[in-house]
């Protein structure tokens, strides 16, 4: 029924090799202070731009913590990520103004374009898709954004645009 | 004193009555009797899909004041749970329908069936297969 | 002492205390599911609400508020009732309806509670969840869709387990209990999450869909595991004991079990159980009589004297024990008795005879709780006896107790929190021991003076020269002293048994010693807890079923077959050929001598080879008394009928007694009374949890022998020892524990398994000057480069093909 479990199905982005002395090198900034499982993993998912499986096998044995409670930790707060993510963080608002004025179509245009749905990764990393519940500028709906960049009153020649010009950038 | 003859006279007339009303007897066997429909005889497993509805609860024979069920749960291949053996001890059922009334999944019924006779013991003890309903 | 009222009853209960504990003590009854005594308040479900006078305006858990004087509490009036049928309303929301498949049916809290609030219909309306159901091993069944997440699984597996296999995943109406991304269970299978969990979403696999929780009768008995002496409910129908049954309010350990405990109960109506006894004709065993066996068997004891002897396991009762011993020594004539192979039992008997003066151990499993220092001489103290594990780590977690460990690998125990491992070289133990009692007596720390034989013999024993030794740092070793002299309050324990003949008189030698000089004896929380291996291994010892005067032990007694001057061995639950050193010996022996007589549950691989094979009781279908490993004596009864033709041995020795003349005791109270250390008991009033029978200290310093043992150099150094799915070899007919733990193996560490390029599960070959055997490698992060470790129970590659009774062998491993 969850759908972390229809995603790892359609998304198989190969992981690539880690090196857990990156790892490493964050435990021991944080090893001696209570309470320091969350930034530990903050630390390494900036480190790793996502949290990797082998790290928290890792991060259990170094910090003594059972890894379930590791991955409860994870899976509690959104901000973490157990896939690996594109270099453009696509995020289309579903909030109720959004919604009214169209969200539906652009999610589709993204979806048609790119290929992806929610939580997902295109497999070259470029792009990661997200539907986010509202993103607090009402004003500008229908509203995307691309990382830090906002793109209010969006329409769906504009979806082409912004994938055009995000294609074109280096990853 | 009262009249000796009125009591003959009332019980004739009684009789006389009779002679003209229908028999209360059956030709039994060539006759067959209606049974009423709330007539609580030989048990029936319902069937639906194909497959007993009991699951096995031990409801029935929980509740049988007799004692007579014997269930005994299996797991199928799904992790389903089925009665890989239902026994009814007709010998020793009072016919009370506890365990039709107990029922959850209403998987027990009692059928208008009231020939149960046999020659043998062993075969009163009813097992699921011959239990199951006959449609 | 804080005074309140609840529902107008005057209540005085300690300041600590939560409403809901005042409540109980009150007899009020609160409802509760995610409560649970024996953990830490949680307040998840509110069931437990109830009204405060002096917090009028909302509704107050009772299981997380601690009491304040002049509280005043209603536990029913009517908005807490509305509430708390508004949670159940919530809980069946998406809770499925489907007790009559469901196995917690009759047993069920929700379902309980539901009945009691009268929550016969919903006002809510929502699609049930409709989470996949783990069947992925063959023990525990999760279906997340009954779950209410009450996290009593979570919290029974972090804060008395220590394992932690189970969290809470993800948040709001997602939340489910899984393990880590969502895998498969990989635990203990203790089962304590099933113990606990208050609905049907953890079940037990091998019990399923077997009977109704009300059909079954429920009769209270010991375990017949390891020395821990864990109560258990076994759960009765049709003359088949199905399952054991939780009961939080049973023995010291509040009903729980470990893996064995729990699940390895289907040996006893197992179908490979014997059904009549065997007697050997043209070399076939054939079903025969038990006339015919039993006066066959008396023919051959009759006037055999000192050519025939007995070997028992510590698994009989003690008043069978008793009666096994009067058999061999009044009416055979024969002092050769023995059980554990000997040296199983000689830390306890020789060692703890000599330091304590009495053949016991002077703490109890109570003391672990009570105490400042838990010194472990080998984690392996978790796995062989689990229960004491939970100890362990609900002393550590819970109160904060320190815990030292010496150990020649590391394990479950040194990753609790804050433990202090000491990793020495195998079979140095003692020389570590030593090195510590040197600290003691340099730093002024001893509170008892040594002897001068004693402190003589110490000085070889610095800490500089045992660092070398064991390859634990000196300062380590100065730093444990002083940690074992500080505490007030500090307790040694050691695992001893049949796989570990590590654990002998020397070793028990310089661990009393330890305590001597610490002054750490005869107070509560402080002392010695050997860990024996068997449920009646201390019985055992308190029977006196060791050799008696003249009489050979154990390994004479096999030499003594092979040699021809023991010509009837009588052989009572023990499997030598699979569980004592050096097979081919015992094999050896077992064929040479010329009549065996093997009185088993099973038919073994001993009972294999003998000439008449008496088929006997279980625990569940006998009476007596087992005395656990810290001498607590505890009755049982038959929860079920003997099964087939087997009878107790009670019957079997006092039978064959008779045949030969003598007078056996007729009833178990007889022998009972009969055992001297249990002077003061009395066995009809030996209730639930039993009585401690009394152990009297007269410490004396005995200067222990250090053996120094060498591994060839390429050699690897294996140790033997107990896997925690299994106890002895009957564990083997449990099919619940071999179902997760079926198979021999030895475990080596990752660098060595690098190095050989071994991987996990790989068929590997060790070789020992005495044989080989193919085993499967295990890649375990808790052994050190070098040293490999192998459990005994296993028939099949069984390891005593390479072992031959050395605390550490030399092996070879090859692909």
């Amino acid at each position: 029924m969850s759908e972390a479990v229809a995603t790892t199905e359609t998304t198989e982005v190969e992981e690539p090799v880690i090196d857990l002395a990156l790892a490493e090198e964050v435990i021991q900034k944080y090893k001696d202070i209570p309470g320091n499982l969350m930034p530990v993993l903050q630390g390494i998912q900036d480190a790793y731009g996502y949290v990797p499986r082998i790290t928290v096998d890792y991060v259990a044995e170094r910090l003594n913590v059972y890894p379930s409670q590791i991955y409860g930790v994870l899976t509690f707060y959104a901000q973490f990520h157990l896939k690996p993510r594109g270099k453009f963080i696509i995020r289309v608002c579903m909030g109720t103004a959004c919604h009214v004025l169209g969200a539906e179509r652009i999610k589709e245009s993204f979806y048609d374009r790119i290929g992806i749905g929610h939580a997902e990764t295109t497999p070259d990393r470029r792009f990661t898709f997200e539907l986010v519940a509202c993103l607090g500028a009402c004003g500008m709906a229908p509203l995307s954004m691309v990382n830090d960049e906002t793109y209010g009153k969006m329409t769906v020649q504009k979806v082409d645009e912004i994938i055009k010009e995000y294609s074109s950038l280096p990853i | 004193m009262p009249n000796p003859f009125t009591p003959i006279m009332q019980g004739m007339k009684i009789t006389l009555g009779h002679v003209f009303k229908k028999p209360v007897t059956l030709m039994y066997p060539d006759e067959r009797p209606k049974v009423a429909e709330r007539f609580r005889g030989l048990h029936a497993l319902k069937v639906s899909h194909n497959k007993a509805k009991c699951v096995a609860c031990y409801l029935c024979p929980t509740v049988c004041p007799a004692k007579c069920i014997t269930v005994e749960a299996g797991e199928d291949a799904n992790h389903d749970k089925f009665a890989a053996k239902y026994e009814i001890d007709m010998l020793r059922c009072i016919f009370c329908g506890y365990c039709v009334e107990a029922c959850p999944v209403d998987a027990l019924k009692m059928t208008g069936e009231f020939e149960l006779a046999n020659y043998r013991r062993e075969d009163f003890v009813f097992t699921k297969e011959r239990l199951l309903e006959k449609k | 002492m804080v005074t309140l009222t609840i529902d107008d009853k005057q209540v005085s209960v300690e300041k600590d205390a939560t409403i809901y504990d005042a409540a109980k003590a009150a007899g009020v009854n609160i409802p509760i599911l995610c409560h649970d005594k024996k953990l830490k308040p949680f307040g998840a479900c509110r069931m437990c609400l109830v009204e405060v006078e002096q917090m009028k305006g909302r509704l107050i858990p009772a299981c997380t508020t601690p009491v304040t004087e002049g509280m005043i509490v209603r536990s029913s009036t009517p908005p807490v009732e509305k509430a708390r049928k508004l949670v159940l309303e919530l809980l069946m929301l998406n809770h499925p309806l489907d007790c009559p498949v469901c196995d917690k049916g009759g047993d069920c809290e929700l379902q309980n509670l539901a009945y009691d609030h009268k929550v016969n219909s919903n006002r809510l309306a929502d699609e049930k969840f409709h989470h996949e159901i783990d069947y992925n091993n063959p023990l525990i069944e999760r279906d997340q869709n009954r779950c209410v997440l009450c996290g009593k699984c979570v919290r029974i597996c972090d804060e008395i387990v220590a394992r932690g296999a189970l969290t809470f995943i993800s948040r709001g109406i997602e939340t489910t209990i899984g393990t880590e991304f969502d895998g498969p269970l990989s635990c203990e299978f203790c089962g304590s999450c099933i113990s606990v969990c208050p609905v049907g979403a953890l079940l037990a696999r091998p019990f399923k869909f077997k009977s109704r929780f009300w059909a079954m009768t429920k009769k209270k008995s010991v375990c017949g595991y390891c020395g821990t002496g864990c109560n258990v409910t076994l759960g009765v129908k049709d003359n088949k004991v199905l399952t054991t049954v939780y009961d939080e309010n049973q023995g010291f350990h509040n009903g729980q079990l470990c893996v064995r405990g729990r699940f390895g109960y289907q040996f006893i109506s197992s179908d490979k159980r014997l059904k009549t006894p065997l007697i050997r004709k043209n070399d076939q065993l054939v079903e025969a009589g038990w006339d015919e066996a039993l006066a066959l068997v008396a023919e051959r004891l009759k006037g055999a004297g000192s050519a025939a002897a007995a070997l028992a396991t510590p698994r009989m009762t003690n008043e069978e024990l008793v009666l096994l011993k009067q058999l061999m020594t009044q009416q055979v004539g024969s002092q050769n008795i023995d059980h554990s192979a000997g040296y199983g039992h000689a830390a306890v008997s020789e060692g703890l005879g000599k330091s304590l003066g009495v053949a016991a151990s002077s703490a109890t499993i109570l003391d672990i709780q009570k105490s400042d220092l838990i010194l472990a001489i080998k984690t392996d103290v978790y796995e062989t006896h689990p229960v004491v594990g939970f100890e362990i780590n609900m002393a550590v977690k819970n109160k904060g107790i320190k815990l030292q460990i010496i150990s020649d690998k590391r394990g479950k125990l040194s990753r609790l929190p804050g433990a202090n491992l000491l990793l020495n070289k195998p079979g140095s133990d003692v020389a570590l021991l030593n090195a510590v009692a040197k600290v003691l007596l340099d730093e002024n720390l001893a509170v008892t003076p040594a002897t001068p034989e004693l402190a003589a013999a110490l000085n070889d024993f610095t800490p500089e020269k045992v660092a070398e030794l064991t390859g634990v740092a000196a300062d380590a070793i100065r730093d444990l002293a002083r940690a074992y002299a500080a505490a007030e309050k500090a307790i040694i324990l050691f695992t001893s048994g049949l796989a570990y003949p590590g654990a002998d008189a020397q070793l028990a030698h310089a661990a009393a010693n330890l305590a001597i000089l610490g002054g750490k004896l005869g107070k509560e929380g402080s002392g010695i807890l050997a860990l024996q291996e068997k449920n009646n291994s201390q019985g055992a010892l308190d029977v006196g079923f060791v050799p008696g005067q003249g009489g050979l032990d154990a390994q004479q007694i096999l030499a003594g077959c092979s040699a021809g001057s023991i010509k009837t061995l009588l052989i009572a639950g023990e499997n030598p050929v699979v569980s004592y050193p050096a097979q081919a010996q015992v094999k050896k022996a077992l064929d040479a001598v010329e009549f065996l007589v093997v009185a088993d549950l099973f038919l073994t691989e001993t009972a294999q080879m003998a000439d008449v094979v008496l088929p006997v009781c279980s625990y569940a279908e006998k009476a007596g008394t087992f005395t656990a490993t810290d001498r607590r004596v505890q009755k049982i009864s038959a929860a079920i009928p003997a099964v087939g033709q087997s009878k107790p041995e009670f019957q079997v020795y006092g039978e064959l007694i008779s045949l030969l003349g003598g007078q056996p005791a007729a009833t178990q109270a007889e022998a009972f009374a009969q055992i001297a250390a249990y002077a003061g008991i009395s066995y009809a009033e030996l209730g639930e949890g039993g009585a401690f029978a009394a152990v009297k200290l007269q410490p004396v310093q005995v200067v222990p022998k250090v053996v120094t043992v060498a591994v060839d150099a390429g050699k690897f150094a294996l140790l033997t020892g107990a896997a925690l799915y299994h106890c002895g070899t009957m564990s083997l007919y449990g099919e619940g524990t071999v179902s997760v733990c079926g198979e021999a193996y030895v475990e080596i560490s990752r660098n060595d398994a690098a190095k050989m390029n071994i991987s996990e599960g790989a068929e590997v070959k060790l070789t020992s000057s005495t044989g080989t055997v193919s085993v499967k490698a295990r890649i375990s992060p808790r052994m050190s480069e070098g040293v490999a470790f192998a459990p005994y129970h296993f028939a099949e590659a069984s390891i005593n093909t390479v072992w031959s009774g050395a605390a550490v062998t030399g092996v070879t491993i090859s692909k």
